[in-house]
């Protein structure tokens, strides 16, 4: 990996960042204020403004850095051409914005506050943007206390009646968890079904906490089923 | 039962001011790992900069993107 890294490495100014917890070291928080958490290692790539322009996920391959840089390079370019002026790079480069997460839904709509000449396309992802704001909203501050949790989980379920479905891979899992809550609370069989087969879609090859998780939401829906352990 | 419990809270007590007082890093320690990670191949053999400034300008001046990566050398 090392040799090839070296190559792939070539065409990016290389920025690292040790905390060490030394006493006197600065920018301890630098990865918290660009993305809210810290989390080590983290790989992010960002404009020579210091702006993100994407992030990886847990998987480091080349191919994968690459592609992360392919994405943020066409998100670097409709930046410099909505300041030309270009629109559609305006619209561009705001629902990227919105989708890695560097501005809020709310800023986004006072951007675009006319959206009539999106694409199709552009119109979708605007919508799963727009709900994945409002997943974030319901759970966020959310607490271990039933009443906070149950109250997520009934807002939850109302974009699911909606017919509402994320596809961001942060969205997929909080928003059936909650959905699921809520189901098994008034005994919604189909929805709690639906939940674990739509987190199957995802995750179903996966193994560790997903067995758990599969074990202990099969058990439950038998139990609604009135099928007994 | 009063004195079971009252034990148990004792013992609880002293098994958490132990564990406040496990040891921490030393400052040295913590010099030494830092240097060490540095040392690790996948840092040693490309262009890192340590200056996110010096990571700006130079992406400014050659018309490149940033790669930056976040670790941390206080614990594995």
């Amino acid at each position: 990996m090392t040799e090839e890294f070296q190559k792939f490495s070539d065409q990016f100014s290389l920025y690292v960042k040790i905390v060490s917890r030394i006493e006197g070291d600065v920018n301890e928080d630098q990865l918290y204020k660009l993305v809210g958490r810290q989390a080590y290692p983290t790989v992010l790539y960002l404009d020579s403004d210091g702006e993100l322009l994407g992030k990886l996920g847990s998987t480091r391959t080349i191919e994968l850095m690459q592609r992360m840089a392919d994405r943020g390079n066409q998100i670097s370019e409709y930046k410099k051409q909505s300041k030309a002026g270009d629109r559609n790079a305006l619209i561009e480069v705001t629902i990227a914005r919105l989708e890695i997460n560097t501005i809020s839904f709310e800023e986004a709509s006072k951007v675009l506050p006319d959206r009539e000449d999106f694409s199709t396309k552009q119109k979708e992802r605007w919508g799963f943007a727009e709900l994945s704001n409002k997943i974030h909203l319901l759970t966020r501050g959310v607490g271990r206390d039933s009443e906070s949790r149950m109250k997520a989980a009934k807002g939850m379920y109302t974009l699911y009646k909606e017919g509402r479905r994320p596809v961001a891979d942060t969205d997929i899992l909080n928003f059936w968890n909650y959905v699921m809550l809520h189901a098994e609370s008034i005994r919604d069989v189909d929805a709690y079904e639906l939940g674990i087969e739509s987190v199957r879609e995802k995750y179903g090859n996966r193994i560790g906490y997903w067995k758990k998780w599969f074990a202990k939401h099969e058990a439950t829906l038998r139990k609604l089923k009135g099928e007994g352990n | 039962m009063k004195i079971t419990v009252a034990t148990i809270l004792f013992l609880v007590g002293i098994a958490s001011v132990a564990m406040a007082q496990r040891k921490q890093p030393t400052q040295e320690e913590l010099i030494s790992k830092l240097a060490a990670k540095k040392e690790e191949a996948f840092l040693r053999n490309a262009a890192w900069r340590y200056d996110f400034d010096k990571a700006k300008e130079i992406a400014q001046k050659e018309d490149k993107r940033i790669f930056a990566y976040f670790t941390r050398s206080y614990a594995p």
